[in-house]
């Protein structure tokens, strides 16, 4: 039976156990195409469901029904989202942000993680999972010692499956490493995408901050540390390409800035950037109403769009749709591509998160290092 | 284009070998099998599903592994080819923004135009266009690696030598070669640093996918559906040129746009007269008596000039 047809089905008066009989027919949230039901089942005097979709109100309350304490909210999501959430949930006047207890399905993230949902025919990417089948490159980790930022950094390099040291390798140095590990399996990615021959094998620097809002927002020693300290080292360590054509940034959100701010304070050292919903706020007059920590990224934006150059020959450029920064990362596209960048884009139905970021590493790691699938005829 | 060699049989891809188990029951192997699995790369030696479909003795010549202790070893070596791949991927990068644009306009001009006029002799020039700078490409990629071929002096590399002396024993007493598939250029490479082929006899070869591109007379790269975005066929540069007029088209049926007419078309246009044949997985071809035959459970394919895909001639 349709969801829609049990509710319809519930006497005027229900009882408890028509309510559990109803939880015990459908998971929650029920998807049906671009429809998401969510329901919670409790004593409440509000829940709603909580997220960070641009464009929709942050809040979106669900509606008890009568005489039960099962709360619903039906709303309509495009095919293919990607939806993070939490219920909020108010006692005694009290607003408590909870995991869906219904759902299963969670996002990590460093904030503690959401519940996540999709809109029709959402899959997470199979290349995405640990294969067993399929040989995983290492990681290295040391501590290099910063004359620029002070103090020492943390360090992972990862080495693909086939990493020889005699053979030259393309570098691609990651801001948030870790977290990318952690919450994007860029490990997983790129062991599955390399051995499917659709990624070249490249090693991987995963780098860390320590003061991340202010290092990654245009810091001149941060770059001076990613260029003049971490790259001579890796390139002394590892086999490299030893030249700006074998290099490339990645980051999200201002990771983001962090690698267009480096590739633009060090012109040719770098080939190519991924960025992935970056917070590449700016303004065309007057001030922002961003928080004051953007401070320094609109103004490095603003400086960058009068006085661009072209610090790298290709980039790849994604961003969320349901992300506030949707705006700032679409108009930067035709920015690129006017200053003789080749700037591939791709947006999806999903938020500023580590799994869209997840989601897009295909796209974007086998347009910069394309691997030898075009020459491979097993 | 040269004549192909008789005895010489090309198969499609081999996931579960099962064309090659069934050629091997009527094929005359009369001494242990030589067989390279360089396409394969780090993984050359995870080959003991392909030796269980061999079923009789068999020895894999290592030419990957020969190669990287050869790399590791010898400095000078891998210093020029180093050098030599920088210039041909220069050359390619330089080739293939020529090619995106002429194959544009050849593709818009195969669209049907206005009715009334016709837009043949228009065609027939892009086409012409695409065929020459392939042409001139290849001759300038070929002129590229006979000049390195010179400069890395190979006959006169003791440790080349003495793989290639090792090499040149041991086809000798085999009595089959057989040419897995995988990545084509590395492939290519090390059948022709080691010589493989100029020390095998009569017998049978046996190559497939990649492995049977790597003996055309020339390679071309293809995959209408990459992850990121279509991508335009390429040549790369000459084979071994073994298979006569033969362009084999390993997983043509997942790589290509089979039913766009139009890429089917501007495809066989281009390459003729070698004729684009579909390497499937069934696909078995035999060099017999002059003649080429097709031997698989189903008949073979091949991409036609009118953009459909019709039963190979021989």
């Amino acid at each position: 039976m349709s969801l829609p047809r049990l509710f319809e089905s519930l006497p005027a008066e229900p009882a408890p156990a028509d309510v559990e009989r109803i939880l015990q027919k459908v998971s929650f949230p029920y998807v049906d195409g671009s429809s998401v039901t969510f329901a919670f089942v409790g004593e409440a005097e509000q829940v709603a469901v909580r997220h960070w979709i641009y464009g929709l109100p942050s809040s979106l309350p669900l509606k008890r029904v009568e005489g039960t304490d099962l709360w619903v909210l039906q709303a309509d999501f495009p095919a293919g989202s990607r939806i993070e959430y939490k219920f909020g949930v108010t006692r005694d006047g009290h607003e408590e942000w909870i995991f869906d207890p219904l759902n299963e399905q969670v996002a990590n993230d460093p904030f503690g993680g959401n519940s996540v949902t999709h809109g029709g025919d959402y899959e997470r990417p199979d290349w995405t999972f640990r294969d067993p089948s399929v040989r995983q490159g290492r990681i290295e980790r040391f501590a290099l010692r910063s004359e620029a930022l002070g103090g020492e950094r943390q360090v992972g390099v990862y080495l693909p499956a086939g990493y020889r040291p005699y053979r030259r390798h393309r570098l691609l140095v990651v801001h948030d490493g870790e977290d990318y590990l952690r919450y994007s399996q860029l490990d997983n990615a790129l062991d599955n995408l390399i051995a499917r021959r659709e990624v070249s094998p490249l090693v991987v620097a995963l780098t860390n901050p320590v003061d991340r809002l202010r290092e990654y927002a245009h810091d001149e020693r941060h770059a001076r540390h990613i260029v003049e300290e971490l790259v001579p080292v890796l390139e002394q360590r590892y086999s490299l390409i030893p030249e700006g054509s074998g290099r490339s940034l990645m980051g999200a959100s201002f990771g983001g800035v962090a690698s267009l701010s480096t590739a633009w304070l060090y012109p040719g050292a770098f080939d190519s950037l991924l960025l992935q919903s970056g917070s590449f706020a700016f303004t065309d007059i007057g001030g922002h109403s961003r928080s004051p920590v953007f401070d320094p990224v609109v103004a490095f934006m603003n400086a960058f769009r009068k006085a661009p150059g072209r610090p790298v020959n290709r980039a790849f450029v994604s961003c969320g749709m349901f992300e506030s920064l949707i705006y700032e990362n679409r108009s930067l596209v035709p920015f690129l591509q006017k200053h003789g960048i080749e700037t591939t884009y791709e947006e999806a139905y999903d938020g500023h998160n580590w799994e869209n970021w997840r989601d897009r590493l295909r796209k974007g790691l086998s347009r910069l290092f394309p691997g030898p699938l075009w020459e491979s005829y097993l | 284009m040269a004549e192909p060699r008789d005895r010489l049989f090309l198969l499609g891809p081999q996931p579960a070998y099962a064309s090659l188990i069934r050629l091997l029951e009527r094929v005359e192997v009369r001494a242990p099998a030589a067989y390279t699995t360089a396409g394969w790369e780090t993984e050359e030696g995870e080959d003991q599903e392909l030796r269980e479909a061999i079923g009789g003795p068999c020895r894999n010549l290592e030419l990957f592994a020969r190669s990287e202790h050869l790399f590791a070893e010898d400095t000078e070596l891998i210093g020029l080819l180093r050098e030599r791949q920088d210039v041909l991927r220069h050359l390619r990068d330089v080739y293939n923004a020529r090619l995106g644009h002429l194959l544009d306009a050849a593709r818009e001009l195969l669209l049907p135009g206005p009715a009334g006029i016709s837009l043949e002799g228009e065609r027939a020039s892009a086409v012409d266009m695409i065929r020459r700078l392939d042409s001139e490409y290849l001759q300038r990629v070929t002129g590229l690696i006979e000049d390195y071929d010179s400069r890395l002096r190979l006959s006169e590399r003791p440790l080349l030598a003495a793989h290639r002396k090792d090499l040149a024993e041991i086809l000798s007493r085999s009595g089959a070669l057989l040419i897995a598939g995988g990545h084509v250029a590395i492939l290519l490479n090390r059948l022709r640093l080691f010589g493989v082929l100029q020390h095998v006899g009569d017998v049978p070869v046996i190559a497939w996918s990649g492995g049977a591109m790597a003996l055309a007379e020339r390679l071309v790269f293809y995959h209408d559906f990459p992850p990121q975005g279509k991508g335009n066929p390429e040549v790369l540069r000459a084979g071994m040129g073994l298979c006569g007029s033969i362009q084999p088209l390993p997983e043509g049926d997942s790589r290509l746009a089979l039913e766009d007419p139009i890429r089917v078309q501007l495809f066989a246009r281009r390459f003729e007269p070698f004729q684009c044949v579909l390497f499937d997985e069934g696909t078995v071809l035999e060099r017999r008596a002059g003649r080429w035959h097709s031997c698989g459970p189903g008949p073979a394919r091949q991409l036609g000039v009118d953009g459909q895909v019709r039963e190979f001639a021989s």
